[in-house]
This record gives C-alpha cells, sequence and structure tokens, in this order.
C-alpha cells in the first residue's frame, strides 16, 4: 500500500455490491475515528437509505447525498445518465480527508461511471488519492464479493489508489474461516501482494439487550449507542422520560419497562459499557489500518 | 420479432463492460498470452486455462479479438511500455508438437510465470490509450469550482469525541449509589420527538459522536 502524502488529498470509499456486511456502519466508525483523531473531513453517501446523514443528522450534513432509486439499472440506462447521476461526487474531491459510502448495488455504477469519466486521471490531477474499502463478513460469498470490488477497482486504478479489506464479524463466526479455507487464505495472500491489499478486521459485537432491539429495528450498533446514552443522560439529569414516547419504547424494548429509575441507570450502564468498548475497539482497527495518525502528522507539519 | 429497445440497451452495455475487463486482462497478461501462443496452444485451451483465475467467463473469441488489437497496438514503438517485442524466436519457448503452425506468433517476448488479474501492478501502467473522457474536464471544473467557490455550508461541525471509557465509569460510579435512593421523579418535561420507534418510522435520536 502506498502511503499518501501529507499534502495529498484522501477519499475513503465504503464498497461492495453485497448488502447487508455493514457498509454503513463501518463508514460510520471511520466517520467517527476520523472525528476522534481531531481529523476534519467531509463526507458523502449515494445509497436507497441514505443511512449516514440519518444517523449523523445535525451533527453534520453530507457534502454530497444522492438517492438511488431500487431498480437502479433502470436509472442508469446511458453514459448520460452515469455523469448526470454521479458527477456531484466531484464535490469531494475539494475536500483534504472524504469519505464516501456507496450503498448496496451502487459500486458496480460507481465504477463504471469512473470508467466513463478517466476517473483515476482525474483524481490524479486533483492530488487525490483513493482508498477502496470494501466490506465483506467472514464468509464466502460476501468474501468473494469484495474481493471482486476491490479486483475490478484495481484494473482501473492500479497503483493511483489505496485498497483496503474490512472483515466485519457480524455473526461472530470469527476470522479463522478465512485462514481455515485454502482458497480463501490463497485469495486474501494473493491480494496483500499483489495490491498491497491492508486488512481491518472488526471485531464482534455480542448481543445484549440494546444490541437485540437495534438489530431488530435495523439499527446500527452506533445508533443504539447513541439512543441508551439518550436515555442515559435524561435519567442522569433527572428528565421527565415518561411523555417520550420515543425513549417509552425504545426501555420497552429493551426489556427495562419494569426497571426503577436508578435500576435503568445501571441496567444501561452496564450495556452501554460493552457496546462503547467495542465503538471504541473498532475504531482503534479503522485508525490502524488506515493509518490515520499520517494525516495528523500532515496538519502537525 | 420485435425487439424492445431497452433489453437491447441494457445488453449493449453489459457486452461493452464485458469487453473492457477482456481488454484489460489481455493486455495485462500480453507477454504471457504470446508465450502460451507460442507454445501453440488454441484460444479454447487458453481460454479454458484463465477461466478459473478470473471469476467471470471467458470467451475464446472475446480473447482472441482482444489478443489482436493488443498486437496491433504494442507494434506501435510509441506503445512499448512492455519490454520491447522482437523478431527473435525466445530459445527456450518449446512448441506443442501438434500444433499448426500457422497459429503460432511471429513476435514471441519474454515470459510471464503465471496469469492472474491481480498482479497488475506489475504490469504496464497505461496499456490502454484512449481519447480523454469528455466528462474529465467537467469533473475537474466541477473540484476546481468547489475549491476555489468554498464548500457549501455542511451544517454545525462535530462536538470533540467523549472518552467512552471514561464516560461509562462515570455513569457506573453515579449508579451505585442511586440504586437505593428514591426513584421517583417527573420533574421537567423532555424535548425530544414523539416518533414511534417503528421500522417504517425510525426514531429520531441524538447520538454524540464519540
Amino acid at each position: 500500500m502506498t502511503a499518501t502524502s501529507p499534502q495529498q488529498n484522501t477519499l475513503y470509499i465504503s464498497c461492495s455490491d453485497k448488502g447487508g456486511v455493514g457498509k454503513s456502519e463501518v463508514c460510520l466508525l471511520t466517520i467517527t475515528a476520523l472525528d476522534r483523531a481531531g481529523i476534519d473531513f467531509d463526507y458523502g453517501e449515494i445509497d436507497e437509505i441514505r443511512r449516514l446523514s440519518m444517523v449523523l443528522d445535525e451533527k453534520k450534513t453530507p457534502l454530497v447525498s444522492l438517492k438511488t432509486s431500487p431498480k437502479i439499472d433502470d436509472q442508469m440506462r446511458s453514459q448520460e445518465d452515469y455523469i448526470e447521476f454521479f458527477n456531484p461526487v466531484a464535490a469531494l474531491f475539494s475536500s483534504p480527508v472524504s469519505v464516501l459510502d456507496l450503498g448496496g448495488g451502487v459500486s458496480t455504477k460507481f465504477i463504471e461511471w469512473a470508467k466513463i469519466s478517466d476517473l483515476p486521471e482525474v483524481l490524479e490531477d486533483l492530488d487525490v488519492r483513493p482508498c477502496f474499502m470494501a466490506i465483506a463478513t467472514p464468509d464466502a460469498l460476501s468474501f468473494m464479493a469484495a474481493v471482486s470490488t476491490l479486483r475490478t477497482t484495481n484494473l482501473l486504478f492500479r497503483d493511483r489508489a489505496d485498497y483496503v479489506l474490512v472483515l466485519n464479524d457480524i455473526l461472530g463466526a470469527g476470522f479463522e474461516i478465512i485462514n481455515d479455507s485454502p482458497s480463501m487464505k490463497k485469495e486474501l495472500d494473493n491480494l496483500k501482494e499483489t495490491m498491497g491489499v491492508r486488512i481491518i478486521q472488526i471485531p464482534h459485537l455480542k448481543a445484549n439487550k440494546i444490541i437485540t432491539y437495534a438489530r431488530a429495528y435495523h439499527y446500527s450498533a452506533y445508533e443504539a449507542w447513541g439512543m441508551g446514552t439518550q436515555v442515559l443522560n435524561a435519567l442522569k439529569s433527572g428528565d421527565d422520560i415518561s411523555t417520550d414516547n420515543t425513549l417509552n419504547a425504545f426501555i420497552q424494548g429493551i426489556g427495562a419497562g419494569e426497571k426503577s429509575r436508578p435500576e435503568l441507570r445501571l441496567f444501561l450502564s452496564q450495556q452501554l459499557k460493552t457496546i462503547g468498548q467495542w465503538i471504541t475497539q473498532s475504531q482503534r482497527a479503522i485508525a490502524d489500518g488506515l493509518m490515520l495518525s499520517r494525516h495528523q502528522e500532515g496538519r502537525d507539519g | 420479432m420485435y425487439l424492445k429497445e431497452s433489453e437491447v440497451l441494457k445488453n449493449i452495455e453489459a457486452s461493452n463492460k464485458n469487453s473492457f475487463k477482456v481488454k484489460a486482462l489481455v493486455y495485462s497478461n500480453f507477454r504471457l498470452l504470446q508465450k502460451l501462443r507460442a507454445l501453440g496452444h488454441s484460444w479454447v485451451r487458453i481460454a479454458e486455462g484463465i477461466q478459473p483465475c478470473v471469476d467471470w467467463d471467458v470467451k475464446p473469441d472475446s480473447i482472441r479479438a482482444a489478443f489482436q488489437s493488443a498486437v496491433e497496438y504494442f507494434s506501435n514503438p510509441e506503445n512499448h511500455v512492455l519490454p520491447e517485442i522482437t523478431n527473435e524466436p525466445v530459445k527456450d519457448v518449446q512448441p506443442v508438437k501438434d500444433a499448426p503452425r500457422q497459429d503460432r506468433p511471429v513476435v514471441p517476448a519474454p515470459v510471464e510465470d503465471h496469469v492472474s488479474v491481480t498482479s497488475i501492478q506489475e504490469k504496464p501502467t497505461q496499456p490502454v490509450q484512449k481519447p480523454a473522457s469528455p466528462n474529465k474536464v467537467k469533473l475537474i471544473e466541477r473540484a476546481q469550482y468547489v475549491r476555489e467557490a468554498g464548500k457549501p455550508e455542511t451544517g454545525v461541525r462535530i462536538d470533540e469525541p467523549d472518552d467512552v471509557e471514561a464516560s461509562i465509569i462515570q455513569a457506573r460510579r453515579a449508579l451505585k449509589p442511586a440504586t437505593n435512593t428514591n426513584q421517583n421523579s417527573s420533574d421537567s418535561s423532555g424535548e425530544q420527538g414523539a416518533n414511534t420507534a417503528s421500522e417504517s418510522k425510525r426514531p429520531k435520536i441524538s447520538t454524540s459522536l464519540m
């Protein structure tokens, strides 16, 4: 992997056409890892459900937010369609550090647009180095989908981009499955050797009451953390939460409806500790894998 | 029979995409393919040899057409990003006995050890020269405009990240004595939204970035 020079702009692109591998979750973790490292950044999203801006809400609005149609193939019929739809992404090229979340099925279309637009040359001219982050859960299907995405982007961008494979252990199967499979292990070694692919491992988040509730409603762990802390903060400050339907639904959902306020505080604190630790661990894994310290070095001098 | 325009366009697009992949593969592995042809392997056998190395369908005719295009391309001296293609046969290459002589290329080149689409970083940096895309200019202009004009307002900046561990420890400390205290409190009313947590309408939550 070629390290980005501090002067170069970096565009992190979360990709993989396989759905349900945690692309947005990884994007959120990347964003919060950047924020935690004190790195100024912008972000964009191209998705049917624009989850990043939904979660970040008023904290930070996206520089680019494109909504794809459920029938994306019908949306992109000609080169002009690609150009018209994807060109707003260029706004991100002016940011020193930016993150782009490509939703399910968008990666292939994005690469097609990149090909039409000579994107490798465009980014080189603008001194922007893309870093493709292909997300996979440790199973053969999503692993091969991520590998395919990395190879396709590598065919186009060659050594003008960095490549990262993010293994997100959503199911708790562990990462051994890859080393235990000769073909997957061979593929992984090949990616490292020929493309300089870096590997980031996101640990499994063991389900507790809050996580189970969050998953039932398709919330990310990060959102679950946000909800839990909101209730906890309300309890700590003595606010009345009985009239808040959202918070009450959350409390009922985590099976804590019968608990007294002090009991609820203790319960939430214990539950949130696990999630908080996981977020911290994951942020560190991403910060190390993306070598975020180099941006810091660039800022410092 | 009437053809559906959208269907035909879709197929053309898929075909273009496949053609690009094949070309990229052939141009990147040109020397290896030259060697294989020099050894007398047919395009069918070569395609079968490549097939397990890539994750898409490799057609002999496509490989052959792309190879002919690559031969033309690399025959131009300006495009010689590969080591020189000479007219001298490679001495250590032994042609397959029964291979038809007319199939053997006249310009066998140095040898690649393996075929792989992932080995392209070792390959020529710009094997395919094509006219610059009109969109390239548009994109550069757009990005430069944003640089010069300034980015649009992207909202409130993210707060300084909290220390997760410290925040949790603090919460635990606060909780211990609180477990035995009076639990009744219905003071000031909250200002949070009143959305119901449902899959169709997700509650609006306040997230603090860490």
